[in-house]
């Protein structure tokens, strides 16, 4: 029956309570994975880059060297669009992370942060002459902010009057005239819809024609003329006083990402999945002329006009600023392009006026795939550029660089007769290894220490670590609150232990707390904690609300501060002789273990032992005094003389029974094993 | 379905156990019948053909003084609310396509489990042969099939048994209701039913049915030597049952002329070895034989001419037409008639010709000598040999399984050839008119045609199209010269056959090699030796049974999916980087949801499509793209990441069979855990354009449409009480008839017309009045429509070809 379909991988996007951190360098100098956008300013000839990989970088455009200057880091997912307002002095930025943030752009310092969309902010609009700015993204609303209002947040300030107009699909593209008479969204509806920002609530009119999302829109100055790009691969030219479309500009050959227009609104510079940058004249658009090609799909264009009023500079000419999926972005002049417009042109052969860019700020590789080794301690990662990482969970960082060697052989390599539970998930959307803890699996996995390259310090031979308990201690090794810190005399807390791991100071740990939903209807929204790793302790600083306590979750508080020892995974076997061996069954009971890391020579002592008090029953006290005395030796001795075999394979006595019911057992029933006696 | 809470029956859940039957319309509803003088029946039912319609017409208008009789439709017994049931049934039992896969999957079975028997004595393996008789799908088949056989029969037999009441002509379910009841316990007790589960099951089950039959075919086949041995018993076993057995090599001792059988002698194995090779330049040659055959035979003047000449053109022919396999048969039958016509002989004979009916047979038993036919039955293992020409296909179908399953061996093109070979000389030496002969060349040389088509192409089925022109060329530059060779051209261009598998092509072809030799007697009938040449080409059949045999193991059939399986795409497609991802899906039907909850998306193109059906709408919306966003957002493997995507369905393949479920039944409107009804008026539109999504909008191809033939209608409040009818299509019969060996609906009697299948009582509706009837929603339909059957605008023949 057809009725029911498979939802599939739908359905993970939903969020959980956990606690997620992102495995980096400390200072993530170039993007790490596509640019969504880009934004110029003329007067300090900066360059802001929002990357996918969370990171706004500032660049400097006339540095011959390195351009980068620095990053302003507190979104933690994809940064979709940004502005720049007040001449320069503000930036805007809109995330996946649901945000809004408000940044000195100069200083590159967070001034605010807004929460006023609930799911992806897609995108901005900015009407510069009166500083006023709107967004609009997944959640289908549209929320209008004065900026000056906006730069006058501050902590303690937080609230600030906003307006928004509740939209019936997800809003993909934004656009405002400067003097912000009119505002236009693009959204999955296909079609556009006309607003008057000094009236948010009415739509004036919606435009159809477009058969696709609309992902890109330009207005022109007088807020007469619109320009829609579309995922059906056309360029619509709209008349708002006439409300209907006037143009169709069919220049790519796949769907229209990007769209930017020249002050006067004669030219449209266009790009999108086809890797094209086309110049095309408005007023007769016959004339077009292919700029450049790049090597990804375009994402935004910023066009940077020498002759603009605002900036006059001698030297500077028009270029055009393009950011692809591609972590590199690059400059491409526009000298030429004006006199080469002509209008026969076949797509398929023409060539681009540039082939080579003017500038080109260089961005690092992205992490596209990753395979959780068996230890699950480990992960092999391959990157864009084919160079393949071995990263430690544990420690949060890299542990080797392999270069470019073949991803699924150094897997091979790797493997280890072993099964760990698994107990985190893997993320790689912002290019990096984003590592997901989540209550329902974190402290599923148990390790002898051994096997973490630990030399038993005391005790007992096995100590076993929780990977997901040692893991949580390290990460907030610097909350005052854990179990290693104590008071001393003046009644300080003082680091008197630390966890037997430790992580990068600069570690980026995000926490999701799900909260009773005060909108009700959906049951649960949201709420988000950001904090670098050594922040954890510092209690006043400016977005870091006081209370870390607040935002640990309470499994998670459990092992860091009352250093609770999660529960082993009970396990439940059945011990049967050989049938070659032709012992008969003694009890067919199933035995049960208080954990799956009991190796197999523990079970083969047990066995021993049973068999010898059953065959020498006589000797039985002697051979319990042996037994205590010399436990090693009794175990070497039992070793000899028994083995266990599990569905006909004989098993290696140093192996866990979780890893035999995985690698030789493979079903989900309780584990049946045999044992039989060595005959030599 | 959207619940099934009928599976328990615990006490709380007892439902009123009687259907709820309306009845304030009958009345109203008879009258129209009469009015409109649908119901016919014949009163010479041997009379009936495709040929007669304008007879037809008027036939049901002498029924209305008998008013008392019920139509000659056979109808289902309730067995206690088994309206469910019965109306399934009846909605299979018109689906274009079926009777023919589950005749053929029915001979199948019956093959298989003799050779299995067979393999038993062999090898004294009981083992083996337990899985078949126990397997309770393949004796669904069996019932099923015993059943519509049965049905078949009553209509055939409508005359003796039709009475004013309506269980006259009923038929009691009853084995099949237990056989059904013992695959699903689900449908145990007397609780109503949900018809559109029934169907799914029974669908299922058959499919289950078939599966298991090919892999017990395949285990026969491969534990049987590939040699004769296990065929040549089968062959024995057949003919043992025939007073005189006679090996495939000793046709001769049927003849009565033993000149005659010496010649056919000779040209039997002049085909024998064109069957053994099939290349065209040995059916050359047999050709050649026939012609000399036909020489030596030279009794009458006028053959010889025609003959000659003819004979070239078959061998010419056949090359030519190899493309067009069955087509060419068809042509011949038809042209036979042609010729009979001109010949002056009777429109009975035609109408034998066309269906093979069994009106027919009685038709050729007067005109042939009695003694003929029972020559024929007891010479040939096959009763069918008897009239040989017209009546095989019929006596098959009455006659016992064994028969059947002869058929389906005798699929084999050789059969044909030689049939026809065998044919061409009774003719010769019977035929003195000018004009029976032409007739006999005519066929002749189809026949060749045919079976290098044949060899050719084992495709299934054809239709004629291309085939006329062949036959009518072949017609003409023979019959000109004699007389009027218009006539058939004409009539070729109608006729369609249809027939799903290879097998059951393979037996029409049979058919109306039998058909055609049997008009070229009648035609001699006028003289005497008529008879003799058609017993002859029974004799050759056996051979070709053997050799079927190989050829029928190594087939699989697979009707149920041909006819009811088409294809979705679901694609996804990431609203990010806009890549997509497609998949593929199967579906046998489509649940439509009847009320289409109105987004605020909608609403405009609502607006727009005020002119198009509802139903369609219905459709569109189950294939609106489907947003994952929100919490449900799409993981992108491009991006890395949850994106928004859209979800949506495309159709893909179409299938043959289109079957909408209307989810009239809902948990979600009604009171806590009852399951209500939605009553909403939804109207039926008579064809459904093309929904594939690669085709343009508005779709050209007319084979894309479909056609509505089929309703089950659900009268009453709930799920689990009610009652159920059905309303289907008798379709519109081709001009020249569908051939009869395959269980057959009254097509004869109601072309065009719509019945009402109420249980036990068939009430029949001409288009008009069904139309108006569908369109009401005042209710003139009993019942609101529940599920509904579209079949492709195409000849059920092309459907093979998915």
């Amino acid at each position: 029956m057809m009725s029911s379909h498979n939802r599939g991988s739908a359905g993970q996007g939903k969020r959980k309570t956990q606690i997620s951190f992102i495995i980096r360098d400390e200072i993530e100098k170039y993007n790490r994975s596509g640019v969504n956008a880009i934004q110029y300013d003329p007067e300090l000839q900066r360059l802001y880059s929002a990357g996918r990989d969370s990171i706004i970088r500032i660049w400097d455009t006339q540095a011959k060297e390195d351009p980068y200057l620095f990053s302003m880091e507190h979104h933690f997912d994809w940064v979709n669009d940004i502005v720049l307002c007040r001449e320069g002095r503000a930036l805007i930025s809109a995330s996946s992370d649901t945000t809004i943030k408000v940044w000195n752009a100069h200083e590159g310092s967070c001034l605010a942060t807004l929460r006023t969309h609930k799911d992806y902010v897609k995108c901005l609009a900015y009407a510069k002459e009166k500083e006023m700015v709107a967004s609009a993204g997944l959640d289908r609303s549209i929320v209008y902010y004065d900026v000056a209002s906006l730069v006058a947040l501050t902590v303690n300030n937080n609230t600030t009057s906003i307006s928004s107009v509740r939209e019936t699909h997800s809003i993909y593209s934004l656009a405002m005239n400067p003097s912000g008479t009119v505002l236009v969204s693009g959204s999955t509806e296909n079609a556009l819809k006309v607003y008057d920002p000094r009236d948010c609530v009415t739509c004036l009119m919606k435009l159809k024609g477009h058969t696709d999302n609309v992902r890109a829109l330009v207005v022109s100055k007088d807020g007469t003329q619109c320009l829609s790009g579309s995922s059906d691969g056309t360029i619509r030219l709209w008349s708002l006083g006439q409300q209907r479309c006037i143009a169709t500009l069919r220049v790519h050959d796949d769907s229209v990402w990007a769209l930017q227009a020249n002050d006067t609104f004669t030219t449209v510079y266009s790009g999108g999945r086809d890797k094209r940058v086309w110049a095309t004249d408005l007023r007769n658009p016959e004339h077009r002329t292919l700029v450049c090609e790049e090597k990804a799909p375009i994402l935004k264009l910023e066009l940077i006009q020498g002759d603009s009023e605002t900036v006059s500079r001698p030297g500077v000419t028009d270029s055009i600023w393009v950011a692809t999926t591609d972590s590199s972005f690059k400059n491409w002049s526009l000298d030429k392009i004006q006199n080469r417009m002509s209008g026969d042109y076949d797509n398929d052969t023409v060539k681009p006026v540039y082939t080579q860019p003017l500038k080109t700020v260089k961005g690092n590789p992205r992490i596209r795939q990753y395979h959780v080794l068996n230890d699950k301690c480990h992960i092999l990662t391959r990157d864009t550029e084919d160079n393949v990482a071995l990263w430690s969970v544990l420690n949060a960082q890299l542990v080797e660089n392999l270069g470019k060697v073949n991803f699924e052989e150094e897997i091979k390599k790797r493997f280890k007769m072993v099964y760990v539970h698994h107990w985190f998930a893997v993320d790689l959307k912002l290019g990096l290894l984003t590592i997901h803890l989540d209550e329902s699996d974190v402290f599923s996995a148990w390790v002898s220490a051994k096997e973490l390259g630990f030399t038993p310090q005391s005790e007992s031979v096995d100590t076993k670590f929780n990977l997901g308990q040692k893991l949580l201690e390290a990460l907030f090794e610097h909350w005052p609150r854990g179990y290693w810190f104590m008071e001393n005399q003046e009644g300080l807390l003082e680091k008197v232990d630390s966890p037997d791991f430790s992580v990068p100071d600069h570690t980026l740990i995000i926490i999701w707390l799900g909260q009773p939903s005060s909108h009700g209807s959906d049951g649960e929204s949201f709420n988000f904690y950001r904090f670098v790793c050594r922040d954890a302790g510092e209690m006043d600083q400016m977005n870091v609300p006081k209370h870390l306590n607040d935002w640990v979750p309470p499994w998670a508080a459990e092992v860091i501060i009352h250093k609770k020892t999660p529960k082993t995974i009970k396990l439940t076997f059945y011990l049967h002789p050989d049938p070659s061996t032709g012992i008969k069954p003694f009890k067919n009971e199933a035995l049960s273990v208080p954990s799956d890391l009991m190796q197999v020579k523990k079970v083969i002592e047990h066995v021993y032992k049973f068999l010898r008090q059953g065959t020498e029953n006589g000797h039985h006290s002697n051979q319990s005094a042996n037994h205590e005395k010399e436990p090693q030796e009794f175990s070497s001795i039992a070793a000899e003389k028994v083995e266990l075999l599990c569905n006909n394979q004989v098993l290696n006595a140093n192996m866990d029974l979780r890893t035999v019911k995985h690698f030789f057992w493979k079903q989900s029933g309780d584990l049946v094993l045999h044992y039989r006696i060595i005959k030599r | 379905m959207v619940i099934a809470d009928a599976e328990s029956p615990g006490p709380v859940k007892k439902r009123p156990r009687l259907s709820l039957k309306v009845q304030k319309n009958n009345e109203s509803k008879e009258a129209k019948i009469e009015k409109e003088a649908t119901s016919p029946v014949l009163e010479n039912g041997q009379e009936v053909s495709d040929g007669e319609k304008e007879g037809r017409l008027s036939e049901p208008k002498e029924e209305d003084d008998s008013k008392s009789v019920v139509p000659a439709a056979a109808s289902l017994e309730n067995l206690g609310n088994t309206c469910f049931l019965n109306s399934v049934l009846q909605v299979l039992r018109y689906t274009p396509g079926f009777l023919p896969g589950l005749e053929l999957l029915y001979q199948e079975i019956v093959q298989v489990e003799k050779l299995r028997k067979q393999d038993v004595l062999l090898k004294e393996d009981a083992a083996v042969f337990e899985p078949l008789e126990s397997n309770k799908s393949i004796h669904l088949v069996k019932d099923l099939y015993r059943l519509y056989k049965n049905m078949e029969q009553r209509e055939e037999n409508h005359e003796e048994l039709a009475t004013s009441d309506v269980m006259s002509m009923a038929v009691k379910p009853q084995k099949l209701l237990n056989i059904i009841r013992e695959l699903n316990p689900m449908f145990e007790g007397y609780l109503q039913h949900d018809a559109q589960e029934l169907l799914r099951c029974v669908l299922s089950y058959l499919q289950d049915s078939e599966k298991d039959l090919f892999s017990v075919k395949k285990n026969v086949s491969e534990k049987m030597p590939k040699s004769e041995t296990p065929k040549n018993v089968i062959m024995e076993r057949f003919l043992s049952r025939c007073a005189k057995v006679k090996p495939e090599n000793q046709p001769q001792n049927v003849f009565h002329q033993p000149d005659i059988l010496d010649q056919i002698e000779q040209s039997e194995a002049a085909k024998t070895s064109i069957t053994h090779s099939t290349t065209p330049v040995e059916a050359d040659t047999a050709c050649l034989a026939q012609k000399e055959v036909l020489k030596s035979e030279n009794d009458s003047n006028n053959k010889q001419r025609t003959r000659t000449p003819r004979g070239k053109k078959a061998n010419e022919e056949p090359k030519s037409n190899q493309k067009s396999k069955q087509a060419g048969r068809q042509n011949l039958t038809r042209s036979k008639k042609a010729c009979d016509e001109t010949d002056g002989t009777t429109a009975s004979e035609t109408v034998e010709c066309n269906g093979g009916r069994k009106k027919a047979r009685t038709c050729l038993s007067k005109a042939s000598e009695s003694q003929t036919e029972e020559k024929m039955e007891t010479g040939c293992g096959d009763g069918k040999t008897v009239n040989g020409k017209l009546s095989c296909e019929e006596d098959k179908k009455e006659k016992s399984g064994k028969q059947q399953t002869i058929l389906g061996m005798f699929q084999n093109q050789k059969t044909g050839k030689r049939l026809g070979m065998s044919r061409t000389v009774l003719r010769n030496s019977t035929m003195k008119s000018s004009a029976s002969c032409q007739a006999a060349d005519v066929s002749v040389n189809g026949d060749c045609g045919n079976e290098q088509r044949q060899k050719g192409e084992k495709e299934d089925v054809v239709k004629c199209k291309s085939a006329p022109s062949v036959a009518s060329s072949m017609n003409e530059s023979p019959t000109k010269s004699q007389s009027s060779p218009k006539q058939p051209v004409v009539k070729l261009e109608k006729c369609d056959r249809v027939c799903n598998s290879p097998l059951k092509s393979v037996s029409a072809k049979l058919a109306t090699q039998k058909l055609s030799p049997y008009k070229s007697d009648i035609s001699p009938s006028k003289g005497s030796s008529g008879e003799a040449k058609q017993k002859l080409d029974f004799n050759v059949i056996p051979k070709n049974k053997s050799s079927n045999n190989i050829t029928l193991t190594a087939t699989k059939t697979n009707f149920i999916e041909d006819l009811f399986l088409g294809k979705m795409m679901l694609r996804t497609k990431c609203c990010e980087c806009e890549n997509c991802r497609e998949r593929i899906e199967d579906f046998h039907d489509i649940s439509v949801p009847v009320r289409v909850e109105r987004t605020e998306e909608c609403e405009e193109e609502e607006k727009d499509e005020d002119s198009d059906s509802c139903l369609r709408k219905l459709m569109f919306a189950f294939t609106e793209v489907e947003r994952l966003r929100d919490d449900n957002k799409y993981f992108c493997d491009t991006c890395l990441s949850h994106v928004e995507a859209e979800r949506s369905l495309h159709y893909q393949g179409l299938p043959n069979i289109l079957t909408l479920h209307l989810k009239r039944f809902s948990t979600s409107s009604g009171l806590f855990g009852y399951v209500s009804k939605i009553n909403d008026h939804v109207s039926i539109p008579l064809s459904l354009p093309c929904l594939r999504y690669k085709c343009p909008s508005p779709c050209s191809r007319p084979d894309h449409r479909y056609l509505l033939y089929a309703i089950i209608t659900h009268a009453g409040v709930t799920l689990t009480s009610g009652h159920y009818l059905s309303y289907v299509h008798v379709p519109q019969t081709t001009g020249s008839g569908s051939p009869r060996h395959f269980l057959s609906t009254p097509t004869q009697q109601f072309p065009g017309h719509w019945l009402e299948c109420d249980d036990e009582t068939v009430r029949v509706h001409d288009e008009p009045s069904f139309l108006s009837m569908l369109q009401g929603e005042d209710g003139s339909l009993m019942g609101t429509p529940y599920v509904l059957f579209y079949h492709r605008n195409t000849p059920v023949s092309k459907w093979s070809a998915r």
